[in-house]
C-alpha cells in the first residue's frame, strides 16, 4: 500500500506509456502490413499522452526536476535564498491549484454537455476525468520536494537537473 | 462593445471573409456600438476546433462559424446534413438549409446553447488521391484514405478503401510521402488554399458529402441583447451568410478550372455513375440514418424532394 | 484586479510578470501559466477556457514524437546501446590524432540520429565520453564541454523534439525539416573537430586508452578488433537507418518513427543483448515520462499564454517593430539570431520558441524566406543556446554528471562556443547547406 503511494504516478505513467507505445505501434504494423487501419488509435494517444504529460509532470516535480532559472537566487547573499525559494514554491502551488481548479471545470463541463469523443464516440469526459486530480498530484508531489528541501535537506538547495 | 467571433479555418477562405462582412454589417446597423473581432484558425480555442462550439454554448466565447461535421461530437444529429448521397444538388442543399429542416436543426442546436443566426457553406466533399483516376466504386478498392470521422470510416470502408483517421497537420506530409493515397474536402475551402493539388493528380467531383457552415451567437449573449438589437444582428447574420454561400460556390466553380490548369486529372461521374456509388455507399447511409435519428432524415429528404 | 503598470497593455504586462516570476526560480513552465492567468484576470475573459486550452495545447498527434523519440534514446542509454556504439568508434577511430576527442564529436553526432533532446543526450553519453577523454588526456573541463556542445546538436541532427515543436508552431513540414537540418548538423560537428587542436589538454600519454570500461578483444589486430565491436554494435548503429529510412521512404510519419524506434529499442535490448529487465524498463518508463512531461507542461502553459498573445494582438505590435528596424532583409536576420542567442542564454529552447516564433514567423513571410531554412536556422541558434551559461541545460546535466561546476565547464566548452558561432552564420549565410538536400529528394 505504502509502495503504491510512494510510486503512484510512476505506475500509472509507466502503465500508460507502454499501452500508448502498444497502441501506437500496433496501428504502424496494421496499416503496413495489411490494408487496415485502426482508425481510433489517434484519440487513445492523444489523450493517453495528456495524462502522461500530468503523471509524468508529478514524477519531475517530486525530484524537483522542473526548469527554472537559478540566476538570481545564486547571485542573493546565502539568508535570502530561503526566503525566495518560499516565494517561489508559494506562487508555483497557487499555479497547480488553480490549474487543478480549471481543469475541474472542463470536467463538469464535459459532463453536464454530454459531449462525445471524435473517434469512439465514448463520452468525451472519460477522457478528462483523471486531469484534475493529476495537477493535485504535482501539487502534492511538489509540496512534499520543497519541505524536503527546506527541512532537514542540504543547506545548499540541490542544482535543479532537468532532463530536456 | 467588441463581440469575439471564432472560425477554425484560415483567414484567406469564404468563411473568414463571411465572419467578416457579419462583423461590418452588424456594425453598420448598430451605429459601431456592436462591432466583431473574427478570431481564425481555432485560436481562441486553442487550436479545437471540436471544442469551440462547446465554448460558445456554455457562453465562454460569443460567436462562432463553425461546420456541421465540427459539432457532431456535441449534437450527433448534426451529421444529417453529410450522409452519404443524401443531396444531388445545391437546390436541394438550399431546400433544406434555408427552410424547415434548418430551423429543425437550429431547434437541437439551441438545446446546447447556440442560436443559430443563419446558414452558409462549407461545400460538396471531393475526392482526390495519387494513384488512378477513379470512376467506378472498384476504383476505390485498397485505397488508403485519410478520413476525418467515424461516419467517413464507414463510408471509405463500403468503398473498398482502407480509412486512416489522421488530423489535417499530418496530413499534407503524409500525401506527399505516400502514407496515405488520398483524401476528401471541399474544393474552395481546403484543396485549394491547402495547395493539395502540390501532391495529388486525380480528382473525383463525386458530390458524396455535403458539409453546411452556420453563424451561431452564445444563447446567454443573445438573452442579453433587446429585441431590436436581436432583429439587426440576424439580419446581418442572414446577408452575410448568402453572401458567403454564393462567393463560396464561385469559388468552387472557378476552382476546377483552376485545378486543371495546375495539372490535375478532374473527373466528373455521369448520373449512372453516380448512382454507382450512391448504391456501394448505400450501407453507410443506413447505419448513419439511424444514428442521427430516421424521423430527422426524412425530414431532410421530404424537403428535398419537394424542391424537385 | 488593478494594473500593475499603468499604460500598460495586460498582454506587455503578461510578458514583464512572466520575466519577473522567473528571476524569482519559479520554475519556467508555472512562470508562462502564472503571468498568463494574471493576463486573463486583467482582460476579464479566458478564464473559463483555461482549462480546454492547457489540454488544447498538449493533445496534438505531432507532438507524440516527443514522448516516445525521449524513450527511445533512454532505452538506449540503459539497454546498453549507447555503450557499444561509442566501443565501435572507439576502436574504430581511437588512434588517430585528438583520439577521444574525435571519438566523442562523432559519437556525438551519431547519437545525435538516435536521440532528439540535448541534455538527454549528455545524459545518455557524457560520462562515457568525458571519460575516455580524460585518459586520453584531455582537461575534464574540455571534455565535458565537448559533450555539452556535441549534445546540442542532437535537436539540429534529425530526429529533434525542437524541430517538431517549431514544425507544430510554423505548420511546416516537420519530415522536411528532419531533412533540411542534416547537413548543417554533420557541418556543425566539422566545426567541433576543427576546434578540437585548441581544446585544453594536459598531455598525458595514450597508453591508458583502453582503460575505459574493460576494453573487449585488445589482444586482438585492428581489422578483427574492429569487425568484433561492429558486430557488438550494429544493431545500435542500425538505429538510424531505421528511423530516417523508415520517413524517407514513405513507410511513416516522424511521429510513427518515434514509435518504432521505441519499439526497436525494447527488442534489441529484450532479444539481442539481454539486458532489458522488468526493473529497468519500468524505471526507463518514468524517467522518459518525466522528461517529456518537463518539456509538455511548458507547452501546455504556453498554450494559454500564446493565447493572451493572439487575443491581446501582441503579434502584430512586435513584429511590425522587428520590420520596422531596417529595409536590409540581413540586418533583420542578424537582430532575430541576436534575440535568439540572448534568449537561449536565459531560457530554455521549448519557451524560446513559443514567447518568440509568434513574433518572427510573420517577419519571415514578410520577408519571403523559407520556412524549412528558418527553422534550421533557429535550432541552430537554440542548440547554441543549450550549452551558452548562465542557463544552459546542458551544462547543468553535464555538472551533474561530472561533479565539475557550471563555470568550469562552461570555461572549457568556451572554445566550442566561439567556432559554433561562426558556423552558425555560415548555416545563416549559406541556405543551400540545408535546402539541398530537400530539393534533391524533393
Ligand atoms: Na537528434
Ligand atoms: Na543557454
Amino acid at each position: 500500500m505504502r509502495f503504491l503511494l510512494r510510486e503512484a504516478e510512476k505506475i500509472v505513467c509507466a502503465v500508460l506509456f507502454l499501452g500508448m507505445t502498444a497502441i501506437g505501434f500496433a496501428n504502424v504494423v496494421v496499416r503496413y502490413g495489411t490494408n487496415y487501419s485502426l482508425a481510433a488509435s489517434e484519440e487513445l494517444l492523444t489523450n493517453g499522452f495528456l495524462l502522461l504529460t500530468v503523471f509524468g509532470a508529478a514524477i519531475a516535480a517530486r525530484r524537483g526536476e522542473h526548469l527554472a532559472v537559478t540566476l538570481v537566487h545564486d547571485l542573493l547573499p546565502r539568508p535570502l535564498r530561503k526566503p525566495l525559494f518560499v516565494l517561489a514554491a508559494g506562487l508555483s502551488a497557487l499555479l497547480l491549484g488553480l490549474s487543478a481548479w480549471v481543469s475541474w471545470d472542463v470536467l463538469a463541463n464535459l459532463h453536464a454537455n454530454g459531449m462525445r469523443s471524435y473517434a469512439l464516440g465514448i463520452p468525451a469526459w472519460y477522457y478528462q476525468a483523471a486531469v484534475p486530480f493529476g495537477f493535485a498530484l504535482i501539487l502534492i508531489r511538489y509540496l512534499q520536494h520543497v519541505r524536503e528541501v527546506l527541512g532537514g535537506g542540504p543547506a545548499e538547495l540541490p542544482p535543479e537537473t532537468p532532463h530536456v | 462593445e467588441t463581440l469575439r467571433l471564432s472560425h477554425n479555418v484560415g483567414d484567406t477562405t469564404t468563411w473568414h471573409k463571411g465572419a467578416e462582412k457579419f462583423g461590418e454589417l452588424l456594425a453598420e446597423a448598430t451605429d459601431g456600438e456592436l462591432k466583431v473581432r473574427v478570431f481564425p484558425n481555432a485560436q481562441l480555442a486553442g487550436g479545437d476546433q471540436m471544442k469551440m462550439t462547446e465554448m460558445v454554448g456554455r457562453g465562454a466565447l460569443d460567436l462562432v462559424v463553425t461546420s456541421a461535421i465540427n459539432v457532431t461530437p456535441l449534437v450527433p444529429e448534426m451529421a444529417v446534413f453529410s450522409l452519404p448521397y443524401l443531396y444531388g444538388s445545391y437546390d436541394e442543399v438550399d431546400a433544406t438549409t434555408q427552410g424547415a429542416p434548418g430551423e429543425m436543426m437550429a431547434e437541437i442546436l439551441l438545446d446546447k446553447g447556440i442560436v443559430v443566426l443563419a446558414w452558409g457553406e462549407n461545400g460538396f466533399r471531393e475526392l482526390t488521391n495519387s494513384v488512378r483516376p477513379v470512376k467506378t466504386p472498384e476504383d476505390m478498392q485498397g485505397l488508403n484514405m485519410r478520413v476525418s470521422g467515424p461516419m467517413y470510416i464507414d463510408v471509405m470502408n463500403a468503398l473498398g478503401a482502407n480509412p486512416t483517421q489522421m488530423q489535417w497537420s499530418e496530413t499534407l506530409t503524409a500525401l506527399q510521402q505516400g502514407v496515405v493515397d488520398g483524401q476528401e474536402n471541399p474544393i474552395g475551402a481546403v484543396i485549394i488554399p491547402q495547395q493539395v493539388y502540390e501532391m495529388q493528380k486525380y480528382l473525383t467531383a463525386w458530390h458524396y458529402s455535403y458539409d453546411p457552415v452556420f453563424l451561431g451567437v452564445s444563447q446567454s449573449k443573445w438573452d442579453s441583447l433587446d429585441a431590436e438589437t436581436q432583429a439587426k444582428m440576424r439580419k446581418a447574420a442572414v446577408e452575410a451568410m448568402a453572401w458567403q454561400r454564393q462567393i463560396s460556390r464561385e469559388a468552387t466553380a472557378s476552382g476546377v478550372d483552376f485545378l486543371r490548369e495546375k495539372g490535375m486529372e478532374v473527373y466528373e461521374p455521369t448520373p449512372e455513375e453516380l448512382e454507382a456509388f450512391r448504391a456501394a455507399t448505400k450501407p453507410a447511409f443506413d447505419k448513419w440514418s439511424e444514428k442521427v435519428g430516421p424521423e430527422i432524415v426524412e425530414a431532410f429528404q421530404s424537403a428535398i424532394a419537394g424542391s424537385n | 484586479m488593478s494594473d500593475l503598470i499603468p499604460g500598460l497593455g495586460a498582454g506587455s504586462e503578461m510578458v514583464i510578470l512572466f520575466f519577473v516570476l522567473m528571476a524569482l526560480r519559479v520554475p519556467v513552465a508555472f512562470s508562462l501559466g502564472l503571468s498568463a492567468f494574471y493576463a486573463m484576470g486583467q482582460i476579464g475573459f479566458g478564464f473559463d477556457l483555461a482549462g480546454d486550452l492547457i489540454a488544447a495545447g498538449v493533445t496534438k498527434f505531432s507532438l507524440l514524437a516527443i514522448p516516445f523519440f525521449i524513450l527511445a534514446g533512454t532505452l538506449m542509454g540503459t539497454l546498453g546501446i549507447a555503450e557499444r556504439m561509442i566501443r565501435f568508434f572507439r576502436v574504430m577511430i581511437g588512434s588517430m590524432p585528438g583520439g577521444m576527442g574525435v571519438v566523442g564529436t562523432v559519437v556525438c553526432l551519431f547519437w545525435g540520429a538516435v536521440s532528439g533532446s540535448g541534455p538527454a543526450s549528455v545524459a545518455a553519453i557524457g560520462p562515457m565520453i568525458v571519460k575516455g577523454m580524460e585518459e586520453d588526456g584531455y582537461s575534464r573541463a574540455s571534455a565535458a564541454g565537448l559533450v555539452c556542445t556535441g549534445a546540442a546538436l542532437s535537436i539540429v541532427i534529425p530526429p529533434s523534439i525542437g524541430l517538431v515543436i517549431y514544425g507544430v508552431i510554423a505548420e511546416t513540414s516537420i519530415s522536411q525539416l528532419f531533412l533540411a537540418a542534416v547537413v548543417p548538423g554533420l557541418f556543425m560537428g566539422l566545426v567541433m573537430l576543427a576546434t578540437l587542436p585548441f581544446a585544453a589538454r594536459r598531455g598525458a600519454g595514450r597508453e591508458a586508452l583502453d582503460a575505459l570500461s574493460p576494453a573487449p578483444h585488445a589482444d586482438l589486430p585492428y581489422g578483427r578488433r574492429l569487425a568484433a565491436s561492429f558486430r557488438e554494435a550494429f544493431w545500435g548503429l542500425l538505429t538510424p537507418l531505421v528511423i530516417l529510412g523508415g520517413i524517407y521512404s514513405g513507410i511513416f510519419t516522424p511521429t510513427e518513427a518515434a514509435l518504432v524506434a521505441t519499439v526497436y529499442a525494447l527488442g534489441v535490448g529484450a532479444i539481442v543483448y539481454r539486458t532489458l529487465t522488468i526493473r529497468g524498463l519500468y524505471e526507463a518508463l518514468a524517467d522518459a515520462a518525466a522528461s517529456s512531461a518537463v518539456v509538455m507542461l511548458v507547452v501546455a502553459y504556453a498554450g494559454i499564454f500564446g493565447w493572451v498573445v493572439t487575443v491581446e494582438d501582441l503579434v502584430g505590435t512586435y513584429s511590425g517593430a522587428l520590420l520596422g528596424l531596417s529595409d536590409n532583409q540581413w540586418v533583420i536576420l542578424l537582430a532575430i539570431m541576436v534575440i535568439l542567442l540572448v534568449a537561449g542564454m536565459f531560457m530554455d529552447a521549448i519557451t524560446v520558441m513559443f514567447i518568440s516564433l509568434p513574433i518572427f514567423l510573420p517577419v519571415m513571410r514578410e520577408m519571403g524566406w523559407d520556412p524549412v531554412w528558418f527553422g534550421v536556422v533557429v535550432m541552430v541558434n537554440l542548440a547554441i543556446g543549450l550549452f551558452t551559461p548562465p542557463v544552459g541545460i546542458n551544462l547543468y546535466v553535464a555538472a551533474n554528471v561530472t561533479k565539475l561546476s557550471i563555470e568550469q565547464i562552461a570555461r572549457g566548452a568556451a572554445p566550442f562556443l566561439l567556432t559554433s558561432l561562426l558556423g552558425l552564420a555560415a548555416v545563416a549565410a549559406f541556405p543551400e547547406l540545408s535546402l539541398k538536400l530537400v530539393e534533391l529528394l524533393r
